[in-house]
């Protein structure tokens, strides 16, 4: 999946509003799936008239023998009815399956969509959405879609088409009778969308309250170490009870409700009941029926109600459904923010010039612009240091040099081509990245490594890992490179960490390196380490760095200073002590080597990398 | 379809509110008898000749019991979701209390992932097994027995058909049960394996990007994801045969009370009005059965995730309690009185084989500022840990003015240590409230005192709110260094005799860090200090450093004693060109 594979359905189904919507949206996922669910209603609507077809039979040959028509009259309708009974245990059984299968297909396909969209999205999604509600979004919401696909579409159908059907057969004998249930059968499909705003309001609160509670749980567990050690566990424990019984008065609500409608639902099917007995009995008194249909008709119109009461009983569940399609929608459908269109790959052998050109940005939904006019010129094999305070751009800059984002305005050209001729893969394996702090994924010291470069064999992870200083401390490790680096990496310092993100950058040996330093402060040895290694990588390649530390400045052949989105100061570092004043600020701030630039471990609003849990 | 004894032990509390939602439910169904007795006796007075006027009674009775039914349906359906409510946060608390009991050594030793896993899915997932299979469970038990025994009053024959019909849809599934299970626990892990690898694949998201990975891992994603599918699939084809063959047993057992009802008519063995209320009850009996299945398909997600949550209610804390008369003999320490603290001879291992600290021996005098310096991995932090007695060690022992750790309560240890950690946790609340976490009572202008002393009251005041401003992972984010300013302020309240500075300065910026040695100088003043270190600048005042390597003590000495040495101190001092 590219990044310009925004899903085009957004900007036309984004007119329609409310309920409508999300459930227009819920069947615009369905395309290639149809013939399955076809066939599962289908055979749903067989499953359903089989069970209405087997009361009815049965009780015809109760009121028969009852009447006292003779034994050779209904015979037939006894073999009728085992029959029935067989193929209705066999169609129910594959209703079930098939709606399953069909629910779960689209579940996968729904959550391949969130991931897709957050591959199309970040960092920026990631960077806006900082409360965990992403990954809430992509894993337990589409679990809470799946009572749609599985409970409610196909039911919704079949719940129509039965219950007509067998008004019609009930009013060929008795067509009062129909004429009487039919509004009532329409209210218990009714009621439950009255309620339905009710129930929208109560999911969404419910869902929040839920959130609310787990959030409150994960801040308890994460603390855990704080909580001990300042003997504050009991005060936390009652904040837990206090959130929790919060929500406990909201699925009392919440309850309240669905079973508000589940009883009205019940108390319409008995009265249901009520009538047609009512009905026929005072139509088998006038001579009107025949007694030996008599109680066909009570238990079939008590049987027409089965169906929409099972649906009833689902549409309790579509406020919460509607809240999850909600969210889960607003994410996949949100376009992408770079336009993949490029058609000239690019192959550099030697580090490139970069040139920057006016370049404006500003995050979607943000007023304020977090690029305004930048120019400069990286000359091939430059190393440019970008300084500035906490807020300035130098993130976003790099962002946009990644092609994360395409800018407003402006232009970025490598050896003069402009970079969004060239399509995005090619462009970031021109690219190395260094993130100031390293991700880790859950996977082995090699993998991680090797991320850059899938096909790359265990010598060249090694001699990675050995220009990077790394490869004497991972030998160390438990298991080698075969070692899993655990949660987020927390076996591993922050030196080592740096240096196998040097190590990918090393195995990836692009043309173009950026680098955001670090600045949580390493012991010494690591210190010295990282240094060399970074000098070595340096080398031969044109190297954007954030800096943060006043030696990496001193290292780098020209300075960029970034103020508010501006370039407010360029050049060496004497010419911009002479001549700036705000570069000789930021320096005067600096201590024991680290700029006071108010950067460190801070993760702000859009400078953030990965900042998603 | 049975009862897990060991989950229902978790509702023990609740044990009133699930007998309601049976008797609730119980009283649905009768509810539902009636009905259908009134609806057979007036079919069958119709079919006597009776006029129609005749059935106004029976009617206004029928009436009676719809809103009577529906009534309390309603009610049944609100204490199933009031009491599924409660045990969840019944269980929530008592996880989240035994948690604390096993401390944080058991996070350290176990996945965090998990256990927050466990106490926040895990127990959702009771839910369904709690709000509607157990109480279902009963009443199927209580109402189809019941109606059974009146079928069988009526007519014997028909009693055992019916009978054959309850056995087969309670006991078939048995057959399924132990797939099931397998099944069941299957689907959970493939479920928990691909939220992980979800999770981390959106959170490292940008790095993906930027190595053109992304496109890589959705591939495995959907891999694991088809894997998924195939599981639950499977799984649901085996639970929806238990379910068919529910559904056949109701289907054919009501159908087939019928016919042979009939026939018994015809034999002369029943009568008109008896076959007419056989037919009312036989679906009566039956139905509880299959709504009881239904119910099973709820609950068994709950039963899956159950070995989560039981895993950790039957985990032994890291460090045994002692027995409760000693503890309240435990000897008390002096509040204000800096002491002794000696480590002899301590060992510790994570896992076995691979020592931590390795025969450690340390003396810390009373008010004095001990340094630990060392490379990571060198042990520093591990005896952190067991000075707060996150863990005991397997070998040796620490004292406290003579006292053994162990004889000590971990409570009372820990009111005397104030800790300043690298990385402080910020909970979601207030500057205030996180502040207050070890003196809850300490008033406006004890805050602010120790907030200037840490350097940190100038920044809270330009936050939103003030002391008021919410931070932690749903608020306002704060730098390393700012959070650094709030830990030191936290401990400065706390005012304990024993103060660790777990690389307590590590990420502060030049115009803090001279303020705040200047208070934690003072701070250190008649207590007894351990800090550890990287930046040697920050140890050279201390009274004795200690260089650790490999879980021992390399060398100690005051900072002149080691420069002069020429030992590690003075090759590290070197590197970070520091004069002591």
């Amino acid at each position: 999946m590219s990044d310009a594979t925004a899903d085009t359905s957004a900007p036309s189904l984004a007119a329609t509003p409310g309920r409508l919507r999300d459930t227009l949206r819920l069947l615009a996922v369905l395309q290639g799936k149809g013939s399955i669910l076809a066939l599962g209603i289908f055979v749903g609507v067989l499953n359903q008239t089989s069970v209405i077809a087997c009361a009815g039979v049965g009780t015809y040959i109760v009121g028969a023998a009852i009447t006292g028509t003779p034994y050779e009259r209904w015979q037939p309708a006894l073999w009728t009815l085992i029959g029935l009974v067989a193929a209705s245990a066999l169609l129910a059984w594959l209703e079930m399956w098939l709606s399953h299968d069909f629910a779960y297909r689209v579940l996968a396909d729904l959550r391949n969509r969130v991931y897709d969209a957050l591959a199309r999205l970040a960092p920026f999604s990631s960077a806006r959405d900082r409360s965990g509600n992403t990954t809430a979004t992509a894993m337990s919401d589409v679990e809470t879609l799946e009572w749609f696909y599985a409970h409610t579409l196909g039911s919704l159908v079949v719940s129509t088409l039965v219950p007509a059907a067998v008004l019609l057969a009930l009013g060929w004998f008795l067509p009062v009778l129909s004429l009487l249930l039919a509004p009532l059968v329409l209210a218990v499909g009714l009621v439950p969308a009255l309620l339905q705003a009710r129930a929208r309001q109560q999911g969404a609160a419910l869902r929040h309250k839920v959130a609310q509670v787990h959030a409150e749980v994960i801040d308890a567990v994460q603390g855990l170490r704080e909580l001990v050690v300042f003997g504050a566990g009991g005060t936390r424990g009652e904040r837990l009870d206090r959130v929790g019984h919060n929500l406990i008065a909201d699925q009392i609500a919440y309850g309240k409700r669905a079973g508000l409608e589940r009883a009205i639902a019940g108390g319409l099917t008995a009265l249901g009941m009520l009538i047609a007995l009512a009905a026929s009995a005072s139509a088998v008194s006038r001579g009107a029926l025949d007694p030996e249909l008599f109680p066909v008709a009570v238990i079939l119109a008590g049987a027409v109600f089965g169906p929409v009461a099972g649906l009833s009983a689902n549409f309790g569940n579509l406020g919460a459904i509607a809240s999850a399609a909600e969210r889960v929608f607003s994410l996949i459908q949100r376009p992408s923010l770079v336009t993949d269109l490029g058609t000239h790959p690019l192959e550099l052998a030697e580090p490139p010039a970069i040139e920057v050109a006016d370049l404006c940005f500003h995050y979607p939904e943000v007023p304020e612009a977090a690029l305004s006019d930048v120019s400069f010129v990286l000359q091939p094999g430059e190393n440019l240091a970008v300084v500035g305070h906490s807020g300035a751009g130098k993130s976003t800059l790099t962002h946009l040099l990644m092609r994360f984002y395409d800018p407003n305005r402006g232009t970025i050209h490598m050896n003069g081509i402009d970079v969004r001729e060239v399509p995005v893969e090619s462009l970031r394996r021109q690219i190395a990245w260094v993130p100031q702090d390293l991700f880790l994924f859950n996977d082995s010291i090699e993998k991680n490594i090797a991320l850059a470069r899938p096909g790359a064999s265990r010598e060249a992870v090694i001699e990675a890992a050995r220009l990077a200083m790394a490869h004497e401390f991972i030998e160390a490790l438990p298991n080698g490179y075969a070692t899993t680096v655990g949660e987020r990496g927390v076996q591993l310092s922050g030196g080592q960490r740096q240096r196998l993100a040097l190590a990918r950058a090393f195995l990836l040996d692009a043309p173009v390196l950026i680098l955001d330093e670090a600045v949580s402060s390493l012991d010494s040895e690591n210190e010295a380490r990282v240094q060399a290694a970074l000098n070595q990588l340096r080398r031969n390649r044109t190297t954007l760095t954030i800096a943060h530390r006043l030696s990496t400045i001193l290292t780098a052949d020209r300075i960029l200073l970034l103020d508010r989105g501006r370039v407010v100061g360029q050049g060496s570092h004497q010419d911009l002590l002479a001549r700036c004043p705000a570069y000789r600020d930021l320096i005067a701030g600096q201590h024991d080597g680290n700029l006071g630039d108010g950067v460190s471990g801070r993760v702000h609003q859009h400078d953030s990398t990965e900042s998603l849990s | 379809m049975m009862l897990q004894r060991d989950l229902l032990g978790l509702a023990a509390r609740q044990r009133k509110g699930l007998a309601l939602c049976v008797l609730l439910g119980s009283a649905v169904s009768a509810a539902g008898v009636g009905q259908g007795v009134l609806i057979a006796s007036g079919i069958k007075r119709i079919l006597e000749g009776a006029p129609f006027e005749a059935l106004h009674v029976t009617l206004a009775g029928i009436l009676v019991l719809v809103v009577t039914r529906a009534a309390l349906l309603w009610w049944r359906r609100l204490r199933e979701m009031r009491v599924a409510a409660a045990i969840k946060h019944d269980l929530r608390g008592r996880l989240f209390r035994h948690l604390l009991k096993l401390g944080p050594g058991y996070l350290q030793r176990t996945h965090s992932g998990k256990v927050q896993a466990t106490m926040v899915d895990g127990v959702e997932a009771l839910e369904g097994y709690f709000g509607a299979y157990v109480p279902q469970f009963f009443v199927t038990l209580v109402v189809s027995t019941s109606i059974l025994a009146w079928i069988t009053a009526i007519d014997p024959a028909v009693g055992g058909l019916v009978l054959a019909a309850l056995l087969i849809a309670a006991f078939a599934p048995k057959l399924w049960e132990r797939w099931l299970g397998d099944y069941g626990a299957s689907h959970w892990s493939a479920y928990e394996a691909l939220n992980t690898r979800f999770v981390d694949a959106m959170q490292g998201m940008t790095t993906l990007k930027a190595f053109n990975a992304a496109e890589r891992r959705g591939a495995s994603l959907r891999a694991e994801s088809h894997r998924l599918y195939k599981a639950t699939m499977a799984q649901l084809a085996v639970s929806m045969l238990s379910t068919g063959v529910v559904g056949l047993a109701k289907r054919a057992g009501t159908a087939l009370a019928l016919a042979l009802g009939s026939v018994r008519l015809l034999q002369g063995a029943l009568t008109p009005a008896e076959l007419l209320l056989l037919l009312f009850l036989t679906s009566e009996c039956l139905s509880p059965l299959a709504e009881l299945d239904a119910a099973w398909h709820q609950g068994y997600m709950g039963i899956s995730a159950s070995a989560g949550i039981f895993a950790i209610l039957r985990a032994e804390p890291e460090i045994p309690s002692p027995p409760g008369a000693s503890l309240t003999a435990s000897p008390m320490l002096d509040p204000h009185r800096a002491p002794a603290i000696s480590l002899s001879e301590v060992s510790f291992q994570y896992e076995p084989g691979r020592p931590a600290l390795d025969r450690l021996s340390l003396t810390l005098a009373p008010g004095e500022t001990t340094a630990i310096v060392g490379p990571s991995g060198s042990g520093k932090s591990t005896i952190v840990a067991l000075l707060l007695r996150f863990f005991d060690p397997n070998h040796g022992t620490i004292t406290i003015e003579g006292h053994d750790l162990r004889d000590l309560n971990p409570d009372e240890l820990r009111r005397r240590i104030a800790v300043v950690h690298q990385d402080t946790y910020l909970f979601h609340g207030t500057i205030a409230e996180n502040l207050r976490l070890g003196r809850p009572d300490a008033n406006p202008v004890d805050l602010e005192e120790a907030a200037r002393a840490a350097g940190a009251h100038d920044f809270i005041c330009h936050l939103p709110q003030g002391y008021q401003t919410l931070v932690g992972e749903r608020g306002l984010t704060l730098s390393g260094g700012e959070r650094q300013r709030l830990a030191i302020a936290r401990a400065l309240l706390q005012d304990a005799p024993i103060l660790i500075l777990d690389e307590a300065t590590a990420n502060l910026d030049a115009a803090n860090e001279a303020t705040i040695h200047e208070a934690l100088q003072r701070l250190r003043q008649g207590r007894t200090t351990l800090v550890i270190a990287h930046r040697l600048n920050t140890v050279a005042h201390a009274d004795r450093i200690a260089v650790l390597a490999q879980g021992r003590i390399e060398e100690i000495g005051t900072a002149q004693d080691l420069l002069d040495e020429g030992g590690a101190f003075a090759r590290m001092a070197a590197l970070q060109e520091v004069s002591a």
